[in-house]
């Protein structure tokens, strides 16, 4: 038993935008272990996906098959306990998305091996690594050991950064590829549907301008789309409430469920800073926050705090801005 | 929710949900870092993930014939608040699972417990929350399919039974917008995404009703775990990675701030 499994997310053969963070994650992991890393992409026709990872010296095992042109983690376990059956990896590491928690816990459900998820850092004790996560919205960090065995874990998006894709000081990993088609399945994806196609790439943006549900009803939106479209490449965010709320469709999500968000200024408008949230925009280089709560959490990782009524500050700012600007 | 109904089946439906602090409840550290502090100043409720599983299995039974919604928990006594509140919401039955071990509950002993009382109840459909608010694991949904050699699907924001082919048509949210549509067969495990229904307040009947019903109460002998569990050393503080500047004045003060300040850092 040693190593260090990585299971790469792809959808539609595209790799996730965070998947390689994954790689630091193990890199910093394996250098206190000494373990050997290998890689586990699956999708549909994968090979350049797979190419990059073994350019940055990583051993990649591919599993090309049709039922995994749209995401199938019900196969992706049948696949990965094979792979392990033969492996025998010490820790089998996802990314901490919808699907990976999914088959992350399936896999420490038959093979007895302790799940944790959402982890933020670890420390590295006589006992073993201390993986630190966040418990009640980011108000508390608990460590969970999962003592000397082998354990599945997934990473939160963000929490380390991905390798430089030019670094090229190690010597190129080894491809092999599995069939899976042996392996049955009864989870039969159909369809996959875009709902942000034709709205602004988030990911683009230089500035988005965020709300959650201070925002007080879908009529006042107006006034975080005014903000928004006094920048050049403006977009509007919201938190999973406004989207609950239908108040905005779910491609303006910004979070764990959403997406993961590093623009040069976050704008975050009456967004009391829950932690999926936050875990989806922290890494933004400027963060703005506007809440009337003094104590709300999103403060807590600002870099200016304006403590506000939305309905009151942002016709403020708006007026201003055409007062000086316009 | 859409429906083919063959009529005259029975269908047994069981919602898992979990009673969690109320985050907005002041929340500190005990003597022994080991869990929270359990005063009289935390509120406790229904975790809002399993809510909307509850509704979505209250609907599936107000739309076909003859379904059953069974409600569990796993947790101490004041738990059963929980269940409760699921009867009064249109759960039919509800079972406690009483485990009084205070401190960091590992989801797969919740999973390991509920799976020991779903295997012997032959289940149709099991459905729980996508995650818990409290520690957002998201694990308790697939570790019971897979205790149970279930097929699941998590993340689900529309589902559609056909009783006539045994299967269930899911559309499960991935990240950033994207979803899939899946179909698996039944039984089956299916986790529920928030903002798939509107939860309903209870009905006058149900209030009436879960007033006098008695819960089943389990209480489950020492645990003879058959897999390891990760263990919870400590609990800490974050640390605050910034200390923000505050900006002050009046509005429009702070209006007016704030546009200098997006100006001299090149972003207007």
């Amino acid at each position: 038993m040693q190593g260090i499994l990585i299971v790469i997310d792809t959808i539609d053969n595209r790799l996730q935008s965070s998947a390689f963070e994954l790689l630091t994650f193990a890199t910093t992991l394996a250098s206190f272990d000494s373990a050997p890393i290998s890689v586990v992409i699956a999708g549909d026709s994968i090979g350049e996906t797979a190419d990059r990872a073994a350019l940055l010296g990583f051993n990649v095992i591919v599993i090309e098959d049709g039922r995994f042109r749209f995401p199938n983690p019900d196969l992706l376990f049948r696949c990965i306990r094979s792979i392990i059956e033969s492996e025998a990896p010490k820790y089998i590491c996802f990314h901490h998305t919808m699907r990976g928690c999914q088959t992350a816990a399936t896999l420490s459900a038959l093979t007895g091996a302790p799940c944790i998820t959402a982890i933020e850092s670890f420390t590295v004790t006589s006992a073993g690594p201390l993986f630190t996560r966040s418990l009640f919205n980011g108000k508390i960090n608990i460590n969970l050991s999962p003592g000397t065995g082998p354990a599945v874990l997934t990473v939160l998006p963000g929490a380390y950064p991905a390798p430089e894709a030019d670094v090229a000081i190690h010597k190129r990993g080894k491809v092999n590829h599995m069939q899976a088609n042996r392996i049955e399945s009864p989870y039969l994806p159909v369809s996959m549907t875009d709902s942000s196609a034709g709205a602004v790439r988030l990911e683009d943006a230089d500035v988005i301008v965020s709300t959650g549900q201070g925002i007080g009803s879908k009529e006042h939106l107006y006034l975080i789309h005014a903000v928004a479209s006094i920048f050049p490449n403006g977009a509007v965010g919201a938190s999973r409430i406004v989207c609950d709320r239908k108040w905005l469709p779910y491609g303006h999500q910004v979070g764990v469920t959403g997406k993961t968000v590093a623009p040069k200024l976050y704008l975050a408008c009456g967004i009391s800073g829950a932690q999926q949230h936050i875990a989806g925009m922290k890494g933004s280089q400027m963060i703005v926050a506007i809440n009337r709560d003094p104590k709300a959490a999103i403060f807590d990782i600002s870099d200016y705090i304006i403590v506000e009524d939305l309905s009151k500050f942002l016709p403020a700012l708006l007026q201003k801005y055409n007062d000086i600007y316009s | 929710m859409a429906y083919t109904s063959t009529g005259g089946c029975r269908v047994r439906i069981l919602v898992c949900v979990k009673q969690v602090p109320d985050i907005e409840s002041p929340l500190s550290i005990d003597e022994d870092s080991l869990w929270i502090l359990e005063d009289d100043r935390i509120a406790f409720r229904m975790n809002r993930y399993d809510e909307f599983a509850l509704e979505e299995a209250v609907l599936i039974r107000e739309s076909l014939v003859d379904v059953t919604v069974d409600a569990i928990t796993v947790g101490p006594s004041r738990a059963a608040s929980v269940l409760k509140k699921s009867l009064e919401r249109g759960a039919v039955n509800a079972i406690h699972i009483v485990c009084e071990t205070p401190g960091y509950c590992p989801p797969a002993l919740t999973a390991s417990l509920l799976a020991d009382y779903a295997r012997n109840n032959c289940y149709d459909l099991i459905l729980t929350g996508v995650m818990a608010e409290d520690d957002m694991q998201c694990q308790v949904g697939p570790l019971l399919a897979a205790r149970l050699g279930l097929p699941c699907a998590v993340s689900v924001v529309r589902e559609s039974i056909s009783l006539a082919g045994r299967t269930i048509t899911v559309e499960c949210e991935m990240e950033g917008g994207v979803a899939e549509t899946v179909i698996l067969p039944l039984p089956c495990l299916l986790t529920i995404q928030s903002g798939i229904n509107r939860p309903r307040y209870p009905s006058l009947s149900n209030v009436l009703r879960a007033k006098e019903q008695e819960l089943l109460r389990i209480f489950p002998e020492g645990n003879a775990a058959t897999f390891s569990i990760e263990k919870a050393l400590s609990l800490s503080y974050p640390v605050k990675s910034t200390h923000g500047t505050i900006i002050e004045g009046s509005t429009e003060e702070k209006a007016e701030k704030l546009l200098t300040l997006l100006h001299e850092k090149s972003l207007l």
